[in-house]
């Protein structure tokens, strides 16, 4: 029996899709009197076995990746309940694209899940990826032969549980990541990098994880590249109630592909797992040999060593704010270490007598100007006086500190002289190598190379660096043990054992009254903008400038009674230094992880005022500054710190000190100590100018009052990009009322979540941004179509452009109600009413109808004369449309 | 090969290029494997597609015999693929339209067959008009996984069905018939005789001597006779004009009358025009059969010009008698009463 042909028969509500596929059908019907329907294939497109084999794929992938990861580093987690909910979260992903309801619910929940599992298991999942993380640091100190002792605080010590929970944490993560990657558009390219690029942790140091798990990951490439290749894996929830087979309609050609199909999909699917498992049992062998041994060294893997040594001990925030910094130091730079991870290799071998019962101090690097955060080596000019280079600063303490050195000094002269002089030999491994590392007091200290040369003899000037040539070379310094050969550089230095203000007694040298004068020209500057905040810092840690801020200064007193009062001077302004070391110990805390400081953000405003928490550049940094307020010049100073401890844990070399030592040691029996220096001795520390003597070393970094912490909180691995304040940087007091908060009401729990609140913030602002400049480049686009369409001389779609521009304003104004206004619509909607409710005179809006009619469909086109016509109608119209009112709220009618 | 093919290829060899420089410079001995792994997709696609394609049969079949427009025309395509690799993308190169209308643009139709299975297709063409529908698969493809080569494979089909354009319900009319005087004809009940052969058949006794078929009679030794239509059987001729904005209109009124001529048992005659020579050709229509006959050469030979020629056949017929024009959408003959 005939059936009749008519589209749409049933009266049900049409989608904007339907409704066009069924106008354009109706246009071919009359056309060309026949057209092809909807191509059946016999049953109903299985939406869910689709759904399902996407969410078999999203698993593997997952499954696969973090299986493979902490197998890797030899982790043990529940197989079942890993497996188990990943799958479960794989198929809950995969079938948010079923239908619009489990797309926008399923979202939502899937969301809301995700925080609220976060935040319920917060410290499982932190143990379990700190866990982790100290493995990979394990793996990779191993690896790079590092002495790493980089340790992460697992709160929880139960691995197999938190490895479990960090697990299914993150494949949460991932399987909404992977569902928009493999559901949405089947891109290897995406999938292999979020789950190939995590790997290359473990293959990074030639680790290679199990094979199952290999071939989990491998079948979900092949599948997705081949599927993806292919083009039949879509079914968007939007094309729900659109067939099966999709139509694009082209000048050429009408081309009819169907979606996707889940027999094939499922077909491809096992076949690649079959092939993976093939494939990798058939390349095993290649994992076997150690194919990097082979190959020759170049330097872009070395410089990516370098970056993987970087991320791997200052995490991932430290790629954002890089510079050379050896232990923590960086030439003054500061703020841009979020976390200090010494890997306690050797950096100095040190050779010397120790002689007293303080730590030695190696100054390598003077900081006297700051200005963003940071200390500079110079002092620049201000336009009217010229700066002052490093090297005249250096230049200008030639002398300092007092050392009553022969007219014609050598190493007897001194050896023999009434002053306790010592001699250090030191050699560079792994520390800067633009920097010497010298002792307090040392000869040559601050000084030249060639400038001391001319007072001593070359055998204590700077020695040899290899590669020089051999008629270049300088012969090394007494010290010799037979191995200074083995150093690329290293030299000797003769110093004046500095004992922690054992003596201050002023030196009359007419010289340092002029130096002294430079000094507090120089050595009090401070940043104008960080005036405010370094008063309110003293206001707050009651310390009074006006009483350290002196007119009077001393070189040489003259009498009893100007000593004594250059005593108590000295007295009250280490009395300050004093009190603000006692501030800072009591009101600050030391950590190696403070977290990078904001950008555009001083460092020592933030640090004084927010982060309240640092490592010792912080605290150097920060006293330089405040000290320079109260009057005192202050200097920022790097190098190296050896402690009593480290240098009686030294290796002895020799009981004899001849050679090494003016007199007779203070400790007897002390002799020859090599002490090796590694980076966890790197440190910051401030000079203090005492009239009349010098610098001194001061020491202004509190003691750490914990186990050094490395922050690995999960969530601060993003906190370099957002810049918020890492969740459990600080002490144990801290975290200990953060669990306590955790199991406390729903409020506190909530308000836990302001960590979200700024990135949130930012992605709301980039969305807006979005979405005005998304505005703003369509209407720019528009502009330019136009002018370019006038520039050809296509005045018929310039007219459109004008056209359609006026119509969309109709619309917003109400004045037109049709979802697709035809232009009889548009001229009909005139003439009833007009853009403000005058009606259109008759003869206008034929001779807009009429244009607009010619413009769009007709071969000829329309005149200039025409066009500029109606290009000032248009314009007329659109202004009266802007004086009109907007009609009240008229119910907007539905289109038959 | 395909242009789209090429392109595949390139942006494949440069991902290879890519990852081989990456093994080159981090000594990354999985990558290597993987870049194997690369190198060897591509061969395992092709390979599983050609093995596919030996076990892969095609029918496109068109069940109807005939239709009625407006209606449903369905075209059914089984593939059948009895190897296990499934075949993802076949993509089928195809024409359909209707005779009487400008062609459709080309079809593209991309179908998959899943291995081990045989997957049917049924593609639904909803036609308007009369007229003769035709499909034509001209080139078909099959093109591997990763879209590196595409085969042609030897498949070709073409079929026509012609759809009958629907009955109109005509008016109540009156069928007349003025007589026809030709001296060479003998009365008799029947109607007079015509030129026009109806068929061979046996001697019957009191046939004309001078129907005998001399020449059949000698070859088969039996008496055969030449029956002639009488011209009371042959007295309307259907002249359809097949002109643009009436040309379905036409087509139903032909159809419609035909049929009608049928049910009043009346033979007739339809004129089509061979508008190459500018000649008649009457086909004579006895039943059914004859009319779709009819039609379907209507279908293939569109007697659009007839008006002109129509003159020159009013000189065959001066007083038009029996003569039933279509027209303009309407039927014009003096021999009916009441014609729309």
């Amino acid at each position: 029996m005939a059936r009749t042909i008519t589209v749409n028969t049933k009266q049900k509500k049409l989608s904007t899709a339907e409704r066009r596929e069924a106008e354009k059908r109706a246009e071919e019907q009359a056309r060309y009197g026949v057209t092809l329907g909807d191509i059946s294939i016999g049953r109903k497109p299985g939406r869910f076995y689709l759904c399902f084999i996407r969410a078999i794929l999203i698993f593997m992938a997952c499954f696969g990746m973090l299986g493979a990861l902490v197998s890797s580093f030899n982790l043990s987690f529940s197989l079942p309940l890993v497996a188990g909910s990943l799958f479960a979260l794989s198929f809950l992903t995969a079938f948010l694209y079923y239908n619009k309801l489990t797309f926008y619910v399923g979202y939502f929940l899937i969301f809301a899940g995700f925080i609220f599992f976060s935040q319920a298991l917060y410290w499982y999942i932190n143990s379990g990826y700190q866990a982790f993380m100290n493995e990979v640091f394990n793996a990779y100190s191993d690896y790079f032969r590092l002495l790493s002792t980089r340790e992460a605080t697992e709160f929880i010590e139960n691995r197999y549980i938190t490895v479990s929970v960090a697990m299914i944490f993150m494949g949460w993560f991932f399987c909404i990541l992977l569902n928009i990657s493999i559901s949405g558009y089947m891109n290897m390219p995406v999938t292999f990098l979020l789950t190939f690029l995590p790997l290359q942790i473990a293959f990074y140091i030639d680790i290679v994880p199990p094979l199952p798990y290999l071939c989990l990951l491998l079948a979900t490439y092949i599948s997705v590249t081949l599927l993806g290749r292919s083009g039949h894996f879509t079914l968007p929830y939007r094309q729900e109630r659109l067939h099966f087979f999709q139509r694009k309609r082209k000048k050429k050609s009408h081309i009819h592909v169907y979606q996707a199909t889940s027999g094939g999909m499922l077909q491809v699917s096992a076949y690649s797992i079959g092939f993976s498992a093939i494939f990798l049992l058939l390349t095993a062998g290649i994992f076997a040999n150690d194919l990097n041994s082979r190959y020759i060294s170049n330097t872009v893997k070395n410089s990516t060593d370098r970056i993987i040594k970087a991320v791997v001990q200052g995490g991932i925030y430290s790629l954002f704010n890089r510079y050379n910094a050896t232990g923590g130091l960086a030439r003054g730079q500061l703020g841009g270490i979020g976390n200090v991870n010494p890997d306690y290799q050797t950096d100095l071998i040190v050779r010397f007598v120790p002689n007293n019962s303080d730590g030695v101090y190696l100054r390598s690097y003077i900081g006297a100007y700051y200005e963003g955060s940071s200390f500079q080596a110079f002092i620049p000019g201000d336009g009217e006086t010229p700066g002052t280079t490093a090297e005249e600063l250096l230049e200008a303490e030639n002398y300092l500190p007092r050392l009553a050195l022969p007219e014609d000094p050598d190493f007897d002269d001194m050896y023999n002289n009434d002053n306790y002089t010592s001699k250090m030999w030191v050699a560079n491994l792994d520390a800067d190598p633009g920097s010497d590392y010298l002792p307090y007091f040392s000869v040559q200290s601050s000084t030249k190379r060639s400038g001391i040369a001319s007072g001593f003899s070359d055998e204590f000037s700077r020695r040899v660096e290899k590669g020089l040539p051999e008629e270049g070379r300088l012969p090394l310094g007494t010290s010799d043990f037979g191995d200074e050969e083995d150093y690329d550089e290293c030299y000797e230095v003769l110093y004046l054992p500095y004992e922690s203000l054992v003596s201050y007694n002023p030196n009359p040298d007419p010289e340092l009254e002029e130096y002294q004068d430079f000094v507090y020209e120089h050595y009090l500057q401070v940043p104008e903008e960080l005036e405010e905040v370094l008063d309110d810092f003293c206001e707050e840690a009651d310390l009074d400038p006006a009483l350290t801020r002196s007119t009077k200064r001393m070189v040489a007193p003259s009498d009893a009674a100007e000593l004594d009062e250059y005593k108590r001077l000295q007295q009250i302004r280490l009395g300050a230094a004093a009190s603000l070391k006692r501030y800072f110990a009591t009101n600050f805390d030391y950590t190696m992880s403070p977290g990078t400081t904001p950008r555009g953000t001083d460092v020592v405003e933030y640090f004084l005022q927010n982060q309240k928490r640092g490592f010792c550049a912080h605290f150097a940094s920060s006293s330089t500054l405040i000290l320079r307020h109260l009057g005192i010049p202050t200097r920022y100073v790097e190098g190296y710190a050896m402690t009593v401890s480290e240098i009686m844990d030294g290796t002895p070399l020799s009981n004899s000190t001849e050679g090494w030592q003016s007199e007779t040691p203070e400790h007897p029996g002390s002799g020859i100590v090599e002490v090796e220096v590694t980076d966890g001795s790197a440190h910051a520390w401030i000079e203090i100018w005492l009239d009349g003597y010098g610098w001194i070393p001061y020491e202004m970094t509190p003691p750490s009052s914990e186990e050094p912490m490395v922050n690995l909180d999960l969530f601060s691995l993003f906190s370099g990009i957002f810049n918020t304040r890492p969740r459990n940087v600080g002490n144990t007091t801290t975290t200990t009322t953060t669990t306590t908060t955790n199991n406390g009401s729903l409020l506190s729990g909530l308000g836990s979540l302001s960590f979200l609140l700024r990135p949130l913030a930012i992605l709301s602002a980039a969305l807006v941004l979005f979405l005005v400049s998304f505005s703003i480049f369509r209407a720019l686009r528009e502009e330019w179509r136009l002018l370019m369409a006038l520039h050809s001389g296509d005045y018929a779609s310039s007219l459109l452009i004008r056209y359609r521009r006026f119509v969309r304003k109709m619309r917003s104004r109400g004045r037109l109600m049709q979802d697709n206004p035809t232009v009889r619509d548009c001229v009909n909607a005139l003439l009833l009413s007009g853009p403000d409710d005058k009606p259109l005179p008759k003869e206008e809006s034929d001779l807009l109808g009429s244009c607009v009619s010619r413009a769009a469909f007709s071969k000829e086109g329309i005149s200039p004369a025409q066009y500029k016509e109606c290009k000032t109608l248009i314009r007329k119209l659109g202004q009266r449309l802007k004086r009109a009112k907007k009609p009240k709220t008229k119910k907007k009618q539905k289109s038959i | 090969m395909r242009k789209r093919n090429l392109v595949y290829i390139i942006t494949y060899s440069l991902a290879v290029f890519l990852i081989l420089l990456g093994t080159v410079f981090y000594r990354q001995s999985l990558l290597t494997v993987l870049l194997l792994l690369l190198l060897l997709l591509p061969v395992i696609s092709i390979s599983a597609t050609a093995a596919a394609l030996r076990k892969l049969t095609i029918t496109v079949e068109m069940h109807q015999a005939e239709i009625t427009a407006p209606n449903e025309l369905r075209v059914l395509f089984r593939l059948k693929n009895d190897s296990i690799f499934p075949l993802l993308n076949l993509d089928f190169l195809f024409t359909f339209g209707n005779g009487f209308f400008p062609s459709l643009p080309p079809q593209e139709l991309t179908l998959f067959a899943e291995g081990r299975r045989t997957r049917e297709y049924t593609l639904p063409f909803e036609v308007a008009a009369a007229g003769m529908f035709s499909i034509h698969i001209d080139e078909v493809y099959a093109t591997d996984f990763l879209h590196f080569y595409s085969f042609r494979l030897p498949f070709r089909y073409s079929a026509e069905l012609p759809v009958l354009p629907p009955t109109l319900e005509l008016p109540p009319i009156t069928l007349g018939k003025a007589l026809i005087e030709s001296e060479d004809s003998e009365p008799s009940p029947d109607g007079d005789l015509t030129q026009d052969l109806l068929e061979i058949r046996e001697y019957r006794p009191g046939d004309r001597l001078k129907d005998i078929h001399w020449k059949m009679t000698a070859k088969t030794d039996e008496l055969s006779v030449k029956e002639y239509e009488r011209a009371r059987d042959l007295y309307f001729l259907l002249l359809p004009e097949l002109e643009g904005n009436f040309l379905q209109r036409n087509l139903s009124l032909f159809f419609s009358i035909g049929k009608r001529l049928l049910k009043e048992q009346e033979r007739y005659r339809v004129a089509i025009y061979h508008s190459g020579d500018r000649s008649f050709e009457f086909l004579r229509v006895g039943n059914e059969e004859d009319l779709l006959q009819a039609l379907y050469r209507l279908y293939l030979e569109p007697s659009e010009r007839i008006s002109t020629a129509y003159e020159s056949l009013s000189e065959q017929y001066p007083d038009m008698q029996g003569v039933i024009r279509i027209h303009g959408g309407q039927i014009l003959s003096s021999e009916l009463s009441g014609a729309a």
